[in-house]
């Protein structure tokens, strides 16, 4: 295999300029809008080569659904047994042996409530599948949500969801039942200290004081869902008093808590689920991504008793939820994941003392926030303001893709989720690429153009 | 490799479900959703091969489920199995969004030039439920209307926005109705109950296109404020409901003249079910938008597909639209393979085999059983219709259901739960295995029939 990186022709090179226009022509533009500029021929481990020869360190990695590359044997070569055994089936009308294993190993690992399984095919079917639930499960219409979230682009999903509020054009007015306060952010956040007397929490002291008290009686609210730790966002974690100020809230009103761990579940962080982080017991957990094990789409919702296993009449989930294969995949890839979690914590502790001290020196880093191998870098204009600096971020994403790394672009940070098996010869080198594209990036006068 | 397909199909040997079956079901039942009830089938499969299930315990059972419809070419065709599998060696999964990768640029120039006159534009989704929630988010773009029109009998999905517009049964509804807000509904035009009276003289040639104009846009809803509609041109999960002739350019010319976009869900109806490659070929209907998915991955890897207009897909861009996982390369791999596969092995010549095998055999059931009431069959599209009473057309779903049960306890695994008993088989399957399964059908009938089942 050729070294990771290496470029061999600056991206986009001919081949897949060739490809991409054609691609044009038959493509919805809103897709071929929004790909990165090269057409891949082949994926291993933590690279991807493009149809060019271009080699690139993966820190996308399917948008995080793929931690142990494509080509770990151990999940990929029991996954090709299945498909050969099953190809696809609807496993809502048809069971099969994979299933049960899976269903049983995902209790496992779980909080100690968690007791049932259903079904998905993505994280944005379990999504739309527990907002059923928790309304079904609590009779209540309301689903309190956090600025910043993102949950997937079906309706409901969309409706929970609040990245972007352009995601939501034409969307919102279709989805009501949904109450929307900003997420916990350290780095970013309306609200002044926590009250004298109040819940330790600022965020919940808003929800509290103003939002319950003005705006929705607690009695119309199913309950709360919450990215643990912000993924597409940019990887926000909230401050440790949040959760039990959080947690008690849920309790004193009946509110089921549910964690979307879609992106920051299965190891991403460091531990098995995020919210592993502070021992938090959610009702339910939604899991989609990682948990296909990088080859097949799986989606899962686990709860308790209460909220599967009371009622019946909610139909969820579509032809293809919870393949064979996709258990297959699944059961495999969490074994890896429970093995390889020292080395998510190594990567993190790599990538902390390589680019952690980024905002002390370069004024337009606003912050790095590392949280096992979920990383993100905020850009602003300047240290006060905290503006974005939009212009200098496309300037650095450029310059970061001439360089050999494929990371996730976004509109207020730059991601990366390098893959659990990354050489760490080839981490850190990723991560003195970043640094040298910031300094490239300076050079081109971006910034300016943003403080102008 | 796997070893060879079974010799006898179907073949039970033990009561479904046998022990191992049981204690494996016994084990689920307690640790899933408690929706999930596995009471259908009540068996656990360990392999399928071509047209068979194989269960643990060593029952083999015909298929005529297809993966609700999404093997057409019977379970794991090896060309197309080895084309995913080569794939997604090289590729794993990826979000086609944000990297495009070889697989994806020959799948959709294929699908383009299969595709009705005028739809030149691809989506990518991951399944048929993401495919219909794209269509429903360009279409609101694209016309900058909120309303959507549905049908009632049709089934889009299980997501909050397909659920809305679905209409199969209104106990899905709960829930569900009071918080989405921008559809509305009208009957299915259904030549076997239908609430309409003839189609009035002077109006559009079709009675459901009528009340649609003289009342719906008389009374409830500007034109000016709906985006289009979305159809099944043949309902499926509603019972194989077929449109009458009149029905199509009557739509047509309501849809043009308000600037509405016709969408059609060929979801379950495409890629040969119903005979031709697409439903809406039965009437040389041009859509604006179709959605694709199950029978279109060709039956290894889950995929979806919009196809679209320039209208609708070539002249904005800032709608986002499906999920990590929409087209995977191996999906696409697999995809193209069957459809090469669909025309090189004359598929669609089969489905007119197995169609005749159809008529002939369920044709005359409502003369022989007093509880059909009507069998409705286009291509491999198969519905039997029970009814307590002729005159009334009382529905019976506890005598469906008992016959669906009684053809698993023969070894024919059917589509349960539906507004009417239905297969949806491999369109490849040899039209004399085909005839075991209708032959099998007839007797659970006559046998469920015969044993005094309540049909009131």
């Amino acid at each position: 295999m050729p070294a990771v990186p290496r470029i061999v022709t600056p991206p986009p090179g001919p081949k897949s300029r060739a490809l991409l226009a054609r691609q044009e022509k038959v493509f919805y533009k809103g897709l071929t809008a929004v790909q990165d500029p090269l057409v891949m021929a082949r994926k291993w481990g933590h690279a991807i080569e493009d149809v060019d020869g271009n080699v690139f360190l993966n820190f996308s990695i399917a948008s995080g659904s793929m931690p142990l590359g494509p080509d770990y044997l151990a999940v990929l070569d029991p996954t090709i047994e299945a498909l050969r055994l099953y190809g696809n089936e609807c496993t809502l009308n048809v069971c099969s042996e994979p299933i049960l294993p899976l269903v049983e190993k995902l209790i496992e690992i779980s909080p100690r409530n968690i007791t049932r399984v259903a079904f998905g095919l993505s994280g944005t079917e379990a999504v739309e599948a527990a907002l059923k639930f928790m309304r079904r499960a609590t009779g209540r219409p309301f689903v309190l949500s956090f600025m910043g979230q993102y949950h997937g682009e079906t309706v409901a999903a969309v409706g929970a969801g609040a990245q972007l509020a352009d995601i939501a054009r034409g969307q919102r007015q279709l989805s009501p039942g949904f109450v929307h306060v900003p997420y916990p952010n350290p780095y970013r956040t309306p609200f002044g200290p926590p009250r004298p007397g109040g819940s330790g929490d600022a965020t919940v002291d808003y929800i509290r004081d103003h939002l319950l008290f003005h705006l929705v009686e607690p009695e119309q609210i199913a309950g709360v869902i919450i990215e643990p730790i912000i993924g597409a966002g940019g990887v926000i974690t909230p401050p440790d008093e949040f959760w039990p100020a959080l947690v008690e809230l849920c309790g004193d009103h009946g509110w089921l808590l549910c964690a979307d761990e879609v992106k920051s579940g299965m190891g991403r962080t460091g531990t098995m689920f995020a919210v592993d982080h502070w021992g938090v017991e959610p009702d339910l957990i939604l899991l989609g991504k990682a948990l296909g094990g990088g080859v097949m789409p799986m989606g899962a919702v686990l709860g308790t008793e209460r909220v599967l296993g009371t009622f019946d009449d909610v139909t969820i989930g579509s032809t293809w939820s919870f393949l064979p294969a996709g258990c297959v995949a699944a059961l495999h890839a969490i074994e890896a994941y429970q093995e390889l979690l020292p080395r998510v914590r190594e990567l993190g502790d790599r990538a902390s003392q390589a680019i952690g001290d980024l905002p002390d020196r370069f004024e337009v880093v606003g912050d790095v926030r590392i949280s096992g191998t979920y990383l993100a870098i905020e850009f602003v204009k300047d240290r006060a303001s905290k503006a974005l600096a939009p212009r200098f971020q496309r300037a650095f994403e450029t310059e970061v893709v001439q360089r050999g790394i494929i990371g996730q672009a976004g509109e207020n940070t730059y991601k990366m989720l390098p893959p659990y098996v990354t050489p760490f010869e080839d981490f850190d080198r990723g991560m003195e690429i970043v640094v040298e594209s910031i300094d490239a990036a300076l050079a081109t006068g971006a910034l300016d153009e943003d403080r102008s | 490799m796997s070893p060879a397909p079974p010799t006898r199909v179907p073949f039970i040997q033990v009561e479904p479900p046998g022990p191992r079956s049981q204690a494996v079901l016994e084990q689920l039942r307690s640790k899933v959703f408690l929706g999930v009830e596995f009471d259908s089938n009540p068996f656990v499969a360990s392999r399928k091969t071509d047209y068979a299930i194989e269960d643990l315990d060593g029952n083999i059972y015909l298929d005529m489920s297809s993966g609700w419809g999404s093997t057409p070419l019977g379970a794991c065709h090896p060309e197309v199995l080895e084309a995913t599998l080569e794939t997604l060696s090289r590729f794993g999964v990826e979000d086609s969004h944000h990297l495009a990768s070889t697989p994806l640029l020959p799948l959709a120039e294929k699908l383009v030039s299969i595709a009705p006159e005028g739809l030149t534009r691809v989506d990518i989704a991951l399944s048929g439920t993401e495919a219909v929630e794209i269509a429903m988010k360009l279409m609101r773009r694209a016309t900058g209307r909120q309303l959507i029109l549905g049908f009632f009998g049709q089934y889009h999905g299980e997501s909050m926005g397909v659920a809305a517009l679905s209409a199969e049964l209104a106990e899905f509804g709960n829930g569900i109705r009071e918080i989405t807000p921008g559809y509305i509904h009208v009957p299915f035009p259904d030549s076997f109950r239908n609430p309409f009276a003839d189609p009035r003289p002077g109006g559009t040639g079709d009675a459901t296109i009528d009340y649609i104009r003289d009342y719906l846009l008389f009374h409830v809803v500007d034109p000016s404020d709906v985006a289009g509609v979305v159809i099944e041109p043949i309902a499926g999960e509603g019972g194989v409901l077929i449109p009458p002739d009149g029905f199509w350019p009557a739509l047509t010319e309501l849809c043009d003249e308000h600037g509405w976009l016709l969408c059609a869900d060929e979801v379950e109806s495409g890629f040969g079910r119903t005979g031709p490659m697409f439903a809406v070929e039965h009437w040389d209907v041009r859509p604006d938008l179709m959605c694709l998915a199950k029978a279109f991955s060709g039956g290894i890897l889950p995929i979806g597909a919009v196809l679209g207009t320039e209208e609708v897909m070539g002249s904005f861009s800032d709608t986002e639209t499906g999920s990590t996982w929409s087209w995977l390369p191996g999906a696409c791999a697999g995809a193209l393979r069957g459809i090469e596969i669909f025309e090189r092995d004359a598929v669609l010549d089969n489905v007119l085999r197995l169609e005749e095998v159809a008529l002939r055999m369920l044709g005359p059931l409502p003369d022989k059983f007093d509880v059909v009431g009507d069998v409705r069959i286009r291509g491999t599209y198969i519905a039997v219709e029970f009814v307590g009473d002729r005159i009334a057309k009382t529905r019976v779903p506890a005598f469906q259901h008992a016959v669906e049960l009684e053809c698993v306890r023969r070894g024919l695994v059917v589509i349960p739960h539906g507004a009417a008993l239905r297969v949806l088989p491999a369109l490849t399957m040899p039209p004399d295995l085909f005839a075991v399964g209708m032959q099998i059908i007839l007797d659970s009938i006559a046998t469920v029939r015969s044993a005094g089942f309540p049909t009131r």
